[in-house]
């Protein structure tokens, strides 16, 4: 089995930045990325043939990850970096298993920094499952990364500033954006926006959006939620109504438009199916998305010699990421012996400076736009909740009221939580349903154990192995 | 139809990929999933249990809603999978035609 230095999950703005960073101190690594190519969600690359005419129209976002990755591209001959390559297990003695097309592929890495990322919070309303209902992520990669309008005529319902960046770009390639929903009320959302764009030094970008949004009047309806959306086999009408400060709606304001396209966008939820098989300690913090692995200063876990970075471990944007990575490279360099503990010390000394001074602020924005139970409370009995296994809100509701109060529990009783996405969806939304009907915190809600699998295999790729 | 937003950019190589028999234009570098919303085709398989139709939903890899038949293979993500000049694409219907496909 191929033995590397540093193992590193995740090709995003904190994978990027770990892998350079350590190649910088000598160590040898190995890049791991499911996706075709390197950016994350967030830097995510144009397509291979494309031709750019000006790379400053893609925004700055796209310049951010450019330069990541010829900064990475320096250091090509320390640096192995596996596009396409879902890691489903990992085993005693940080073995790492992974699938690389059709191959079955193993490793073992001395040190592992996970950089998983974040993924769309899952919101279910009637008719979420048919096609057209897509997340707010998903319609940025499309409209910004593989430049196609996923509609004509689309509803953008969620909560945050990104809905702004989203909507923007859409008017501008021609769509018609019919609403901006915005969970939170008015006072909060607009008291707020322009501070929370300052301090991302976004404040010019985030301005043109709105100037956009202004001038193809789209209206941004701030206390706002999509109710239900309608459709013979696919979107056909959205269903919108105006919520009260726990985004319950109100009854008798709701409204239906003729839609083809909804973009869910409430937030992220951090990706840990990785730092949950390592057995690292987790806990529960809402302003950080859910669920994250707990770790020292340095990003190191609760296991020691596994580093948990950006994303996963509290949803804090790409900046954030990018520091951690670094910061977590020089510390596993560190412990593997090619920095003294003088040189670690002297290299952490700017990144920790430039770290504190965005997550303080990043914490607040998670604050502010952070879920509300409303949205779950309300959700019908015959709602499908697991997208999977096609499990119902009142089937989740009937087992709770049995008194099976964790996710491992209900999963096995109805069988939510069971299919190929492994809990990735619906585990957020039971969470959030429990604690609604039992009274209990969230953090009181244990959460799902995965075990490998964590995402679909070919049998046949043992054969190759 | 086509989706594809012109300005600023352009394209590489055009070619046509087989989408349940009929052919659709796919660009190189794209993935099957663009190639199907810019022609506007949204379902890509319909659920095992319910048989409902679903499509692209969180276009990252995480939901599996988007899986489709590509090349004989059953259960491909098509958000993760780039298009190839003739890959035969077909829409997953529930398990009916997995092995079929074979």
């Amino acid at each position: 089995m191929k033995e590397v230095e540093i193992a590193i999950i995740g090709g995003g703005p904190g994978g990027i930045c770990a892998a350079a960073e350590a190649a910088k101190c000598g160590a040898h690594v190995v890049l791991l990325d499911e996706n075709p190519g390197l950016g994350g969600q967030i830097y995510r690359r144009l397509p291979g043939g494309f031709a750019v005419r000006d790379e400053g129209r893609l925004g700055k976002d796209y310049v951010e990850g450019t330069k990541l990755i010829r900064e990475l591209e320096q250091h090509k001959e320390k640096v192995e970096v596996i596009s396409g390559a879902v890691v489903w297990g990992v085993f005693p003695g940080n073995e790492i298993a992974f699938l690389s097309g059709d191959r079955n592929e193993r490793l073992k890495a001395n040190r592992v920094i996970l950089a998983e990322g974040a993924y769309d919070r899952p919101v279910p309303f009637p008719g979420w499952t048919l096609p057209g209902v897509i997340t707010g992520g998903a319609a940025l990669r499309m409209v910004k990364a593989e430049r196609i309008l996923p509609g004509e005529r689309l509803l953008l319902a969620g909560t945050g500033p990104l809905q702004l960046a989203l909507g923007a770009h859409l008017v501008q390639a021609g769509a018609k954006v019919v609403a901006i929903l915005e969970a939170s009320s008015r006072g909060a959302f607009w008291k707020h926006l322009p501070k929370l764009l300052g301090e991302r030094g976004l404040l010019k970008e985030g301005f043109n959006y709105i100037r956009e949004l202004q001038r193809a009047k789209v209206p941004v309806l701030t206390g706002h939620a999509v109710v239900a959306v309608q459709g013979d086999g696919e979107v056909q009408r959205a269903v919108y109504a105006r919520v009260d400060n726990n985004w319950k709606t109100i009854s008798g304001t709701e409204k239906t438009v003729e839609v083809d396209t909804i973009c869910s966008g409430y937030g992220l939820v951090p990706s840990t199916r990785l730092s949950r098989l390592f057995g690292c300690k987790h806990s529960w913090d809402r302003s950080l998305g859910g669920w994250v692995s707990e770790h020292d200063s340095y990003a190191e876990t609760t296991i020691q010699g596994v580093f948990t970075v950006g994303e996963c471990a509290g949803v804090r944007g790409a900046l954030v990421a990018a520091e951690e990575g670094r910061l977590a490279a020089i510390r596993a360099c560190q412990q593997l012996g090619r920095l003294s503990e003088d040189e670690a010390r002297r290299k952490s000394v700017s990144v920790v400076k430039r770290l504190k001074k965005l997550t303080g602020f990043e914490s607040a924005l998670g604050k502010m736009f952070a879920m509300r139970s409303g949205l779950f409370a309300q959700i019908p009995d015959e709602t499908v909740i697991c997208r999977c296994e096609e499990i119902t809100a009142g089937e989740i509701r009937s087992a709770i009221a049995e008194g099976l109060t964790s996710i491992d529990e209900i999963k096995a009783v109805t069988h939510a939580g069971m299919g190929p996405c492994q809990g990735r969806i619906c585990e957020t939304i039971v969470s959030e349903m429990v604690s609604i009907q039992t009274g209990r915190p969230p953090e009181e809600v244990r959460p799902h154990t995965p075990r490998p699998p964590v995402k679909p295999l070919v049998l046949g790729s043992f054969a190759q192995e | 139809m086509d989706r594809r937003i012109q300005n600023g950019f352009e394209r590489g190589k055009s070619f046509e990929i087989e989408v349940d028999g009929t052919k659709v234009k796919a660009f190189e570098g794209e993935t099957i999933a663009a190639a199907l919303l810019a022609a506007g085709k949204r379902t890509t398989c319909k659920s095992n249990a319910k048989k409902e139709a679903r499509g692209l939903y969180c276009g990252m890899g995480v939901c599996m809603g988007c899986r489709m038949i590509v090349d004989g293979k059953p259960n491909t993500l098509v958000c993760q999978t780039l298009a190839t000049p003739d890959c035969k694409v077909k829409t997953q219907n529930a398990l009916e035609n997995w092995w079929a496909s074979k």
